[in-house]
């Protein structure tokens, strides 16, 4: 692609456009003034006035139309002046999160691609929810300026791809095309609003007569109509002509036609395949998107979608940038493992650096022995050398700390709750590799399954919204079956599940119904699971609650009368010992979280305090992961005596906020 | 009569100042993309001996893939000093080409060798150090190619008809883009062929 020749093209094409434009306000100047004299002389006599015109008439009108065209200008200028980052913000984006290696990559292709550009790097947005490959550029000066890139591009796109489609977007900053199209919009927008005050004053007034104005408001709508279709054909077609510009640019700076190339083929492969359609807080950016969403209307109302669109179709974009016409790329199936190296880099050192297979096992297996404990498909080669269930597992959580991709986590949470029905459907994942995943969450001792649920289910947290909903629907079977006893899986299944959902407990100031005191009941059923789950002996519940100042309550595992005359709970009569119902301890879980944040971990540290007496036996793992999850889901300190017990994880692993925490680089808007 | 030729005299002495304004500002162009490679190079330096080390723990026996890059690290930084010390000076700028190349090449060789070494591949400090690198290669492409534009930005304006006028009365000269290798052999690419270790 001769992309000069491009530029050039673009330019004067733009410039054109701004000309006609320029007339075409002219001329609705004019217009107006024609319609307005037509509609004075037709309502006037002749005689009863002074020469042809009304002194001061054509300079009213005239100021009257520029008022509304260029206010309509100011206006939109005004709304740009918010910054790029509140309007990403506004369609649901956030910063990349430097952690997650698609991000991280990301990141990195922005700064590359404004070096290339010899411009300050704008932020690298995110759009976390979206599938569709598409981005978007905003703000109005260097400072503010906002890259922001779909979940779908960062998955979908190889590193040559996203250099293109950032430069693509760098370019629409660079030639302040954000600017130009949002001031464009806003003089159309003026010049409906001229239309829409014609239209008004046509209307009939409350006695259903038509009022005295309908001339004069025939006379705006006839000359508002005709500005505004033109306004608005106009804009599309300089909208049009900066994305072949950006296009073009996009060359420019990457040097190569492949990368914008492959990433406009993907997404014209997209949309016919499997067309993803964005979130409409996205849909309202429009004009800012790299690739139009495409909605197909058929015949007559095709062409009219055409003239009006704000991008040049797909496949003319591609012909320009490859040369010639080329199909839709097919691409991978989510979810690939994007922590990857991809496709050879642009630099040329690794020009012939091989895209190899992932493993050779061939050359693998003459590696040197103690590369041989560590790779699962060596190991299965070789004979492994006895390892303890300890050493097993440290290796195991080395490689879980990895798992980023939607498909591992799918599978590796279901593992950890016992929902793996053994097919790989649910993950796309190669049946070998599901299987080593197997293997690794099959390594783990119930703290270390715990812990790793607590980290896996924050990084599932932050996956598209099809992803978390498939895997709260795979839930579902462990709530049917909750009232079994001694589940702790269940307590698991609500962590990830309040996870998913972004709930998040708040900081509650003490009050008349968020007290230990007036929650004694649900404390008392909370402990008297809790003692079932930890073969606690009978007086546990009575003494945790002694141990928590409800003295007047310890009467029994259950009270039976509130504790205090304010209470709202109604009495209750004791129900009949035996194994605590999952449900009812859950439900118990619920309302101690909505106790007053400086009483929730005091539950948790008597129930600790109660149980360091016993000797830790064979169940004291099973014990350990029990208080990792309530305290979780509490939201409390780990009492130390717990910590001391936990698996020691890897540094990627831990280090996760909990439920209560919020990186500081996300701002997800709740939903 | 002497009016007009004033007049003529003023226009001509603006549009003389405009155009020597824009030529000063596309040579400080051309110094700035300069010493933004010399940041990006200065960068991929830091990088080396923390790929050296982590690799070093597996790759008991690439040894000599291991001296090479420390080698051409060396050379390069010494090239790099002394083009900085005087950068007008084309044979240093030349040499200091080569030796970044010979250090690409290097790091390139060894990223080769990692492939086969799985759970060196997995390691995370070395995907980050991998993905650290070729960022930091793209870096080093990207302020040369910024270079070469501002170059042809330059070029353009001292070169063509009547700004050169104005250019050969200040002193302005033509500047030479960077050439990413001179010798031919180095522009085919490196056939990497290793031995599976033994």
């Amino acid at each position: 692609m001769q992309f000069r020749r491009h530029q050039e093209q673009a330019r004067r094409g733009t410039l054109r456009l701004l000309a006609l434009f320029a007339l075409v306000v002219g001329v609705t100047v004019l217009a107006t003034n024609a319609a307005l004299a037509a509609a004075l002389w037709l309502t006037l006599p002749f005689f009863a006035r002074e020469g042809w015109l009304p002194p001061g008439f054509v300079e009213t009108n005239t100021m009257l139309v520029l008022l509304y065209v260029l206010g309509g200008w100011w206006l939109e200028s005004q709304r740009l002046r918010e910054g790029g980052p509140h309007v990403a913000a506004r369609a649901g984006a956030r910063l990349a999160d430097r952690d997650d290696p698609a991000e991280r990559r990301f990141a990195n292709v922005v700064a590359e691609m404004a070096l290339a550009a010899q411009r300050p790097a704008p932020q690298a947005w995110v759009l976390p929810d979206d599938a569709a490959i598409n981005a978007f550029a905003a703000g109005w000066s260097a400072d503010d300026a906002v890259v922001a890139v779909t979940r779908g591009a960062l998955e979908r796109l190889d590193r040559a791809e996203l250099q293109g489609v950032v430069g693509h977007e760098i370019a629409h900053l660079e030639h302040g095309d954000t600017v130009l199209n949002m001031r464009l919009i806003g003089m159309v927008w003026g010049l409906r609003l001229l239309f829409d005050l014609g239209r008004t004053a046509m209307q009939p007034g409350e006695d259903g007569r038509r009022p005295a104005t309908v001339l004069l408001g025939a006379a705006l709508v006839v000359a508002g109509s005709a500005g505004w279709l033109a306004g608005r054909l106009l804009q599309a077609a300089v909208s049009r002509q900066r994305e072949f510009l950006a296009d073009a640019t996009a060359v420019q700076y990457t040097r190569q036609v492949d990368g914008l190339g492959g990433a406009l083929r993907k997404i014209a492969a997209q949309q016919q395949r499997a067309p993803a359609p964005l979130g409409p807080r996205v849909a309202a950016l429009a004009p800012l998107l790299l690739a139009a969403d495409v909605h197909g209307r058929a015949g007559w109302r095709q062409r009219l979608d055409a003239w009006l669109a704000s991008h040049p179709p797909l496949a003319e974009r591609i012909r320009r940038v490859m040369g010639r016409p080329l199909p839709g790329l097919d691409f991978a199936p989510l979810p690939a493992p994007v922590d990857e190296p991809a496709e050879p880099m642009l630099a040329p050192a690794f020009a012939a650096t091989a895209p190899g297979a992932r493993r050779q096992p061939a050359a693998a297996a003459a590696a040197p022995p103690h590369a041989a404990q560590f790779d699962p498909l060596q190991r299965e080669g070789h004979a492994a050398p006895e390892a303890t269930a300890a050493a097993r597992e440290a290796e195991a959580l080395a490689r879980i700390a990895h798992w980023h991709s939607g498909g591992e986590l799918q599978l590796a949470l279901r593992a950890l709750l016992g929902l793996d029905d053994g097919s790989a459907s649910a993950s796309h994942l190669a049946p070998s590799s599901a299987a080593a995943l197997r293997a690794e969450v099959a390594a783990l001792r119930p703290p270390a399954a715990a812990q790793v649920l607590d980290v896996l289910a924050s990084r599932a947290a932050q996956r598209p919204r099809p992803e978390r909903d498939a895997l709260r629907a795979a839930l579902r079977p462990l709530w049917a079956s909750a009232d079994g006893a001694r589940d702790t899986r269940t307590l698991a299944a609500l962590l990830l599940h309040q996870r998913l959902r972004g709930r998040r407990l708040r900081f509650n100031p003490p009050g008349p119904r968020n007290t230990l005191n007036a929650q004694a009941a649900a404390v008392a059923q909370a402990g008297a699971a809790l003692a079932d789950l930890l073969d606690a002996d009978a007086g546990f519940v009575d003494r945790l609650l002694a141990a928590l100042g409800l003295a007047a309550a310890a009467r029994g595992p259950y009270p039976t009368s509130p504790t205090s005359p304010t209470s709202p709970w109604p009495a209750r009569a004791a129900p009949a010992a035996g194994p605590v119902s999952m449900r009812r301890a859950l439900r118990a879980l619920l309302r101690l979280q909505r106790l007053a944040a400086m009483q929730r971990p005091l539950p948790l540290r008597a129930a600790v305090a109660l149980t360091r007496g016993t000797p830790p036996g064979e169940d004291a793992p099973a014990t350990t992961a029990v208080l990792f999850l309530v305290a979780r889901l509490l939201d409390a300190p780990l009492p130390p005596a717990v910590v001391e017990r936990l698996a020691v994880l890897p540094p990627d692993l831990s280090g996760t906020p909990a439920a209560s925490d919020q990186p500081a680089a996300s701002s997800r808007p709740t939903r | 009569m002497g009016i007009v030729i004033a007049i003529a005299l003023a226009a001509a002495g603006v549009w003389a100042v405009w155009v020597y304004n824009r030529l000063v500002q596309r040579r400080n162009e051309i110094a700035n993309a300069f010493a933004q490679i010399d940041v990006q190079l200065k960068r991929r330096h830091d990088l080396v001996p923390n790929l050296v080390t982590v690799a070093q723990r597996t790759l008991a026996h690439e040894r000599d893939t291991l001296e090479a890059v420390t080698r051409a690290r060396a050379g390069a930084e010494s090239a790099a000093d002394r083009a900085r010390a005087q950068p007008a000076d084309a044979a240093r700028i030349q040499a200091l080409g080569r030796a970044e190349a010979l250090l690409g090449g290097a790091i390139g060789r060894l990223l080769a060798v990692v492939e086969a070494y799985p759970e060196l591949k997995a390691d995370a400090q070395m995907r980050e150090l991998a993905e650290e690198l070729t960022h930091t290669e793209n870096r080093v492409a990207f302020a040369r190619q910024a270079f070469n534009d501002a170059v042809l930005e330059h070029n353009n304006g001292v070169q063509a008809f009547p700004d050169l006028v104005v250019a050969r009365l200040a002193g302005f000269t033509p500047a030479a883009p960077l050439e990413a290798t001179s010798s031919e052999a180095e522009r085919q690419a490196p056939r990497v062929a290793f031995d599976p270790p033994r």
